[in-house]
């Protein structure tokens, strides 16, 4: 099993949940698809995240602001935006990346294995440029970070 | 070494719809620190009118001269001054030899053939943006390109510096390039400027094949950043994957100085700045395919 089940394992467990609620919600995650159960999870981490705000300062920032590090390397870039902000593994932001490569037809670099995650990286950059491994990995960070859009955006 | 077989060099102008995001910064400075790094002779054309990037390299002394040797961009334009700004030359020939309206500003010790080297602005071209008669400007436009096309043969890269508006300048430019770097500030303002270049360059029926784009972050805050701008360009489908990994942070080496004429990357505080430029200058030359 993955790391991240591992983790909302132990914090199921530390919840207190009795076994039928459990059962209960496997089911529900199961019948909902993967897709709607975190669609489900962002919206009410950006629920709470109002709450915070609004007690704290009286406003509502509907923009997350996350402090982005002095970055040099594209392996800082990257883990910054999938391990620091969107909370994955090395693991899973490695998989994450071969999954997009993949669904772009184009050659599939070997998993992470025992290798540290920059130098996977360093690997991947050598056949894909740059600018399209932050493209992808802008976009996994996307998906899983609730940042609400510009007035105005690019079509 | 100059191009010596049929390839022709690629052509990059540096042009956002948006003013004030770095166009002429990265003209001057990129582009003089990537002729040495990557050792390409590159030929800089200020073909905007205000001569921003001819002001950043080149003393006022010096430009008078060179302006009275008829070395600027307005000698590519058209042969002789007319005495009016409301009109042009007719019959013009051919254009100029590059080595003719081109000053040399660096070299390598080692081969003096790879150098860098500016076809400097002039102010005269302003008036291509009065005279609305499309016809009369068609001639002046055709001997531009023909003036690119030719010194494609004898340099390694051409960077344009544009001026930011839809002029006829714009075009001229435009119908040159094989490439366009988009400098864009992380701010929503400069972003819709990009969209703005697009649709401008998707609209225009004659110009075939479509320069690509190079989107450069330029201007880059290095406290308090807030990256929602730069999350949704590069997770955008189409300039997300051209926008270099690479971001130029804020720094007042790259700003103009009263008292500084030359290149940022010349200065003795350069080593802050020179690793970040270099690279961007690798990046960009892989997408120019001059690595």
């Amino acid at each position: 099993m993955s790391e991240s089940y591992t983790r909302i394992c132990f914090l199921l467990a530390a919840a207190g949940y009795r076994e039928s609620e459990l059962a209960e919600f496997a089911r529900a995650v199961v019948s909902a698809g993967s897709a709607k159960f975190v669609d489900d999870v962002t919206e009410r981490q950006a629920f709470i995240q109002q709450n915070k705000n609004r007690g704290s300062k009286g406003d509502v920032t509907t923009t997350k602001r996350v402090p982005r590090r002095l970055d040099d390397s594209l392996a800082e870039k990257v883990t910054q935006l999938l391990v620091l902000e969107a909370r994955m593994t090395k693991l899973e932001a490695s998989e994450a990346l071969r999954f997009e490569l993949m669904k772009q037809g184009g050659k599939v670099p070997p998993s992470l294995g025992k290798r540290s995650f920059s130098d996977w990286l360093d690997q991947l950059a050598r056949v894909i440029p740059h600018s399209e491994i932050l493209h992808l990995s802008t976009r996994i960070r996307n998906q899983f970070v609730r940042q609400s859009d510009t007035d105005w955006s690019l079509k | 070494m100059a191009k010596a077989g049929p390839k022709l060099s690629p052509v990059i102008s540096v042009l956002n719809m948006k003013g004030g995001v770095g166009k002429t910064t990265i003209s001057a400075h990129v582009f003089r620190h990537l002729y040495i790094r990557l050792k390409k002779s590159t030929l800089l054309v200020d073909i905007d009118p205000q001569f921003n990037l001819t002001q950043t390299i080149i003393p006022q002394v010096s430009y008078e001269k060179y302006k009275q040797a008829r070395q600027t961009i307005q000698a590519v334009m058209e042969p002789a001054p007319t005495a009016s700004i409301f009109t042009v030359t007719t019959g013009l020939g051919p254009p100029p030899n590059v080595d003719d309206v081109s000053i040399v500003l660096r070299q390598l010790t080692s081969d003096h053939s790879i150098n860098l080297s500016i076809t400097p602005g002039d102010f005269g071209l302003v008036k291509y943006s009065l005279i609305t008669d499309q016809t009369v400007l068609t001639p002046i436009r055709d001997r531009f390109l023909k003036f690119i096309t030719e010194t494609r043969a004898k340099r390694d890269l051409i960077c344009i510096d544009c001026n930011p508006s839809s002029s006829f300048l714009t075009l001229c430019a435009l119908m040159a390039s094989t490439h366009i770097l988009v400098p864009v500030r992380p701010d929503r303002y400069s972003i819709l400027g990009l969209d703005l270049l697009e649709q401008f360059i998707n609209e225009l029926p004659n110009l075939v094949p479509k320069p690509k784009l190079i989107v450069l972050l330029n201007g880059v805050p290095t406290r308090g950043y807030d990256p929602t701008v730069e999350n949704s360009l590069r997770a955008h489908p189409r300039f997300g994957p051209v926008t270099l990994s690479t971001v130029l942070h804020t720094t007042k080496l790259l700003e103009a100085s009263p008292g500084y004429t030359g290149f940022a990357t010349d200065k003795k505080q350069q080593w802050r700045i020179t690793p970040r430029i270099s690279a961007v200058v690798d990046e960009l030359g892989t997408h120019l395919g001059l690595t």
